[in-house]
This record gives C-alpha cells, sequence and structure tokens, in this order.
C-alpha cells in the first residue's frame, strides 16, 4: 500500500514540474549572465515620478511596473535596487545590475558608456514657485537665477547649456545647485533655495497637480524628442537582445498601452 | 587623455583647487565652533549645580545619539519648516560644529581630569580662587594632554566635510561627483579627490606632531631648573609643588 501511495506521490510532483513553465508567461530566453539567477536586478533611482517613486514605502511608477512585465516575459523575478541617479551608470559597468531602468534619457554621452534601448519619448518643463515671481517665460529668461537639478540627470546636462549660453550672451550664468534627489530639488525650490527646477512633462504635471498652491509650470514644453531608454552594459548583446525581445511582447499584449493609460502619460510618446 | 595625466589636470583645475578651499574652510570653522561649544560643555559637565550639568549632559545625548548625516539635513531641510533658513555653508558649519562640540566636550573633560588634584590643591594653598586655578593651573595642563585626541578631531572633521555634499555645498567631493558625471570618468576625478584628501591629513597629522613636541619642550622647559645644595638637602627636588 505504501509502495504505491509512494509512486503516486512521485508521478503527480514529477507531472506538476512539467506542467508549471507551460503555464508561465514566458516568452523569451532569459539571459545567462545574470547577477542573481532567476532575477532581473535593475538598478534605478526611486524619486522621479511618475516613472519610478516610493509609495507606503514600495516602489512604484511606470518603468517599475513596466520593469516587472519585462522580467515576466523573461521568465524572471525583478529585483530592483534603488539609489541615487548618478550611481546608476557606474552600478551597471561595475557589474552590480543586470540593466538600468529608471527613465533615463539617451544622449551621446551616455551612449558611449551604455547601450541604450528606447521605449518612449518625453519633454521637459521649468517649473516655479506659483506666481512666477521672476517672471521666467522661457530657458533664456533663467540668466542670473538659480536651478535646482538632480546630480547627474539629464536636468543638469540642460541647466549647464543654459549656463553656457548666458555666458555667450554675456549675461549672468544661473547658479547651479546640485542635489541627489529630485526630491530635493523640488523642495529647494519650495523653500526658495532655487528660483527653477527642470523635470520631464509627466512629473512636473504630477508635481503641479499635487501641489497646486506652490509650483506651477513657465514656459513651454522644451526637448520634446528626447528619448529615454533601458540601459545595457555596452556590448551585451544578449541582454540587450532579450530585454527587445521581452519589451516587443510587453508591447505587444497591450501592457504598455495600459500603463501609458494608468500613469496619465501621452500616448504620442509610445515609439511603437 | 591617459589616466594619470588626467588625475594630474583635475588636480590642478579651478573646480577641484577651489573645492579643497572650501573643504578646508568648512573643517576649519567647524572645528573652531566645535572647540568653543566643548570647552563650555566640558567646564558645565564640572559645575556645581545639578541644571547646569543637566543641561550639557541632554546636549551631549542628543548630538552624540544621531548621525552626523542626520543632523546636517535636519538643519538644511527641516529647518526652514520653522521660519529658520540657513544657507548651504552655514548649515554645514552649525551642523559639523554644533555635533564636534559634543565629542570636544567629553575629549576635554578627560583633559581636565587627567590633571592631578594635587595641582588643583596646591593652586588654592596659593590663594587662588576657583576660576583662577582653572584658568591659569588646569587648563594649560589640560592642553598639553588632549593634543593627539584633538588632532583626531581635526583629521576625522576633514573626512566628515565631504558629507555636506548632499547639500549642494560646493566641496571636493561634489565636484568630483559633478565632474564624473559629465563625462563619466568616475576612477580620474574620484582619485583626484582622494589624492587631495590625502595630503592635506598628511599636513595635519605633521602639524601634530610639531605642536606636540613644542607642548613637550614647553613642558619641559619649565620643569627642569638647576637645583641647589640647600634645595638638595631639604629634599624640595622636584620641579612641581606635590603634597603627598
Amino acid at each position: 500500500m505504501k509502495q504505491i501511495r509512494l509512486r503516486a506521490l512521485v508521478a503527480v510532483t514529477a507531472l506538476f514540474w512539467c506542467v508549471t513553465p507551460l503555464a508561465s508567461a514566458q516568452e523569451a530566453a532569459a539571459p545567462k549572465d545574470l547577477i542573481e539567477k532567476g532575477k532581473l536586478t535593475y538598478g534605478t533611482a526611486a524619486s522621479f515620478a511618475p516613472f519610478e517613486y516610493t509609495k507606503d514605502n514600495k516602489p512604484t511608477g511606470f518603468d517599475i511596473e513596466f520593469g516587472a512585465a519585462i522580467a515576466k516575459k523573461l521568465g524572471l523575478q525583478p529585483n530592483i535596487m534603488n539609489m541615487d541617479f548618478k550611481g546608476l551608470i557606474p552600478a551597471l559597468q561595475g557589474k552590480r545590475v543586470d540593466i538600468i531602468n529608471s527613465g533615463m534619457y539617451i544622449n551621446p554621452q551616455r551612449a558611449e558608456q551604455v547601450d541604450f534601448i528606447p521605449y518612449m519619448k518625453i519633454g521637459n518643463e521649468i517649473v516655479v514657485k506659483k506666481g512666477n515671481p521672476h517672471k521666467v517665460t522661457s530657458r533664456d529668461d533663467l540668466c542670473g537665477l538659480r536651478i535646482a537639478v538632480t546630480l547627474g540627470a539629464i536636468e543638469e546636462t540642460y541647466a549647464r547649456e543654459v549656463a553656457k549660453n548666458c555666458a555667450a550672451a554675456k549675461k549672468k550664468e544661473p547658479q547651479i545647485i546640485t542635489l541627489p534627489t529630485a526630491q530635493d530639488s523640488a523642495l529647494s525650490l519650495r523653500q526658495g533655495r532655487a528660483d527653477a527646477l527642470f523635470d520631464s512633462t509627466p512629473g512636473s504635471i504630477e508635481l503641479v497637480t499635487q501641489l497646486p498652491d506652490v509650483y506651477q509650470i513657465a514656459g513651454k514644453t522644451f526637448e520634446a524628442n528626447t528619448q529615454i531608454g533601458i540601459a545595457v552594459r555596452k556590448g551585451d548583446t544578449e541582454m540587450k537582445q532579450a530585454i527587445e525581445k521581452a519589451m516587443q511582447a510587453v508591447v505587444k499584449d497591450g501592457t504598455y498601452a495600459s500603463l501609458l493609460k494608468k500613469y496619465k502619460l501621452p500616448a504620442s510618446g509610445s515609439l511603437f | 587623455m591617459d589616466s594619470p595625466y588626467l588625475i594630474l589636470d583635475y588636480i590642478v583645475s579651478d573646480p577641484f583647487v577651489e573645492g579643497a578651499e572650501m573643504t578646508l574652510l568648512i573643517t576649519a570653522v567647524s572645528l573652531l565652533i566645535g572647540m568653543a561649544v566643548g570647552l563650555v560643555l566640558a567646564l558645565m559637565e564640572e559645575s556645581r549645580f545639578p541644571p547646569v550639568r543637566g543641561v550639557a549632559l541632554t546636549y551631549l545625548w542628543l548630538f552624540r545619539g544621531t548621525p552626523v548625516l542626520f543632523q546636517l539635513i535636519f538643519v538644511f531641510n527641516v529647518l526652514p519648516s520653522f521660519g529658520v533658513l540657513f544657507s548651504g555653508f552655514t548649515s554645514a558649519v552649525l551642523a559639523l560644529g554644533l555635533n564636534e562640540g559634543a565629542y570636544m566636550a567629553e575629549i576635554m573633560r578627560s583633559g581636565i581630569q587627567a590633571v592631578g588634584r594635587g595641582q588643583r590643591t596646591a593652586g588654592r594653598a596659593l590663594g587662588l580662587r576657583d576660576w583662577q586655578v582653572m584658568r591659569y593651573i588646569v587648563l594649560p595642563q589640560a592642553a598639553r594632554i588632549i593634543i593627539p585626541p584633538v588632532g583626531n578631531q581635526f583629521i576625522g572633521m576633514l573626512k566628515l566635510s565631504a558629507l555636506v555634499s548632499v547639500i549642494a555645498v560646493e566641496e571636493l567631493l561634489l565636484v568630483a561627483n559633478q565632474t564624473a558625471s559629465a563625462n563619466f570618468r568616475y576612477l580620474e576625478a574620484l582619485s583626484a579627490a582622494g589624492l587631495y584628501y590625502l595630503l592635506f591629513t598628511t599636513l595635519f597629522m605633521i602639524a601634530q606632531s610639531w605642536i606636540e613636541n613644542w607642548a613637550r619642550r614647553r613642558g619641559r622647559r619649565q620643569a627642569k631648573r638647576p637645583l641647589s645644595l640647600t634645595q638638595r638637602l631639604l629634599g624640595v627636588t622636584s620641579g612641581e609643588a606635590r603634597i603627598r
């Protein structure tokens, strides 16, 4: 009797393990060279609403859910490493993370260090204190003012460009205040330590919607065709192809479009 | 550009030199505040009145009980909501100085206690008042005793100054990070900053040994004087008044 029961148990277990892979949503082969087996470890700076931010102590946002969907297509668990933005590329190059999934803008300097897989295009805004005390209407009005930016982010690059343009026009250069996170920049603006900050269009809209008595958007959207992408190590074609395949699958089954809607991102930003 | 040349290039570049100057400035001002606060606290701890001791102990408890980075961010980000808006530099030296004061207080107190009780008794025997005993006899001797731990604090403060990079003060570490994030040469930018810190630490250590030597020679000069026969016969052989 015991023998039969034991064999039945073994048979059921074997059957179970055969069926489970078929039931998973894996649609692309997982890359072999992962930091942690079975997990897609990605670096993110969870201070950039609505792409990645923390709510109730958990990371959430478009990139977080997009990353989870991509990981699922690869049959992996997402493993989020939350760090300062400026530490993302060193972490990727130092093999502490498999990819960077942090709404990273694609520009030539970064493209020399990492390979990108673009997935959206977004514009940028200038955010000022409610009432626009310095009467800012465009980036040219920022000469001589104080701009708060995230260290290492695209905002810092844009701010330094503004400084260069002001110097060329023989006007007083803006003072660029570099802070660890976008939250610090927003707080600086609120406290009066800075006169303006740069943020992505969706992020600025989020900020102004949450605190309409404190912030307002000044001027028009600029650099509206910048693309953001997932970054992989330079030359890591295996990872790049795996992520691309998984991304296509996520777009195909409509998850991408529904996430765009959920986080109130413009459908015109889709690259697919 | 090759690594070593780039490192040297960074070391002599304007942003790094200005960052190094800012680091030294923050270190110096914070230490001055720290030593002043520390001395006051140490004397308060030795006071006869319990409320005065209580205030000092509460200060020590608060400032040693929370991380320096916490205090820094608190002064910079939380005080404005109470209407107190300090600049980055002011927040930095205030937080670092007040924190340092707590540690300096304990160092100074140990120096004061290390001066033998006989010294105070001798002072009072000579007719000096309590505050004069402290000012002319105890503190000068305590100052010599605490040179090594205070030198330690100097060197520690130099490194603590790197924390203020998170409140956007343009000191050495922030300059290194900004340079690295612009062109991704992390090794070279951070090495340049590291070399500056090592240079300053080395200079501090040399200065500390000079000061120790000077203090030792000064002490010896006052103690060793040639003794006359009468003094030796009467047994008055030590240079210090000591009551057994």
